[in-house]
């Protein structure tokens, strides 16, 4: 169940990663990392980013590193923030809906009303 | 991309199985898959960090190959596999109700019995050709309208068996009780099978008006 959850998700977070800047295939896996359980196979980030590509959601250039090898990075195009843009609000309600089934004080928790897509942050 | 580290047995076994795991990708998309492992395993290890534990380690949070194989097909299942042939339109299109092919069907099986032969079998084939009904209600029909051929050539045949005399109280020649019969059993089987007809497209275009409206 759970994989079917992260699967969907797994991309909006990381439009929103490459939203903040370009990154490349390990440093976004680091970052999705950090959120317990977001990536149990850090391999499959790939075809993920490789579909994002094919749908126009993200682009890609070669960075030189002084550490190793030449690097891709991943950028978040405009049709990747818009897509982003879309999810959130609909994620917000989604999760408090969610929270509103399984924490049970259905009094207190109240699902907030749809709100207008935030504007996309420019990539740095 | 070479180097020490990335020659390192342990990757060479994992990107042999990621090879053999995505034998079926479209061309080229096992080296990029391949090269983006190369480089991930690169920047994981800096400094070329090539024991054993850490390059383990690193292969390990990858996950196995077959994984990252099967990821690719979740994620674009589209470009993996041929796009699944269109279905053809089927031949009994529960959706069309009364077309002139049906029109002319039912017509031709209705004067049949007056216009023998061709009719009948004009009507069978126009039936027969509309996607309208399905194979079961056209074999019923079409049982129908031989039926209403075959009994009256039965009766002759048993009246005939039991004497010219039985015939002959009633009917000035056998060819008059021919021609009578064949029309009134003509007539049944045609109407019944027009019948038949008309009811099986009535129900089965309302049931697929209800199927359609309980759609979202």
């Amino acid at each position: 169940m759970t994989t079917q959850l992260r699967r969907g998700v797994l991309e909006y977070c990381v439009l929103a990663l490459l939203q903040e800047r370009p990154r490349y295939g390990f440093d976004l896996v680091r970052q999705l990392s950090e959120a317990d359980g977001l990536l149990t196979s850090e391999g499959t980030i790939y075809p993920l980013l490789a579909r994002l590509r094919r749908e126009g959601l993200v682009t890609t250039h070669w960075e030189e590193s002084r550490e190793g090898p030449a690097r891709r990075y991943y950028a978040a195009t405009t049709d990747g923030r818009d897509s982003l843009a879309s999810f959130v609000p609909a994620w917000v309600r989604f999760r408090s809906g969610v929270d509103l089934m399984l924490c049970g004080d259905r009094d207190q928790v109240a699902i907030p009303a749809p709100t207008p897509a935030p504007t996309a942050r420019p990539a740095t | 991309m070479t180097g020490p580290l990335l020659d390192h047995p342990a990757l060479t076994d994992y990107l042999s199985r990621l090879r053999e795991a995505g034998s079926s990708l479209p061309p080229g998309r096992a080296d990029d898959l391949e090269d983006d492992i190369r480089r991930h395993v690169s920047d994981a290890l800096p400094g070329g960090q090539d024991t054993d534990g850490a390059v383990m380690g690193v292969l390990d949070r990858l996950g196995p190959p077959e994984d990252i194989i099967a990821a690719e097909g979740i994620a674009a299942p589209q470009q993996l596999t041929a796009p699944p042939a269109r279905a053809l339109p089927a031949r009994d299109d529960s959706s069309r109700r009364w077309g002139a092919l049906e029109v002319l069907a039912v017509t031709g099986l209705l004067l049949g019995p007056f216009i023998p032969v061709i009719a009948t079998v004009t009507g069978l084939i126009l039936t027969w050709c509309s996607p309208a009904w399905n194979r079961r209600d056209k074999a019923v029909a079409t049982s129908l309208v031989a039926l209403a051929h075959v009994v009256p050539l039965l009766l002759i045949v048993a009246a005939t068996a039991t004497g010219e005399d039985t015939v002959r109280a009633f009917f000035d020649s056998p060819l008059q009780l021919v021609l009578l019969m064949g029309v009134v059993s003509g007539v049944l089987g045609s109407v019944g099978a027009v019948v038949y007809l008309g009811i099986s497209l009535t129900r089965r275009h309302a049931a697929s008006t209800d199927t359609g409206s309980g759609r979202l």
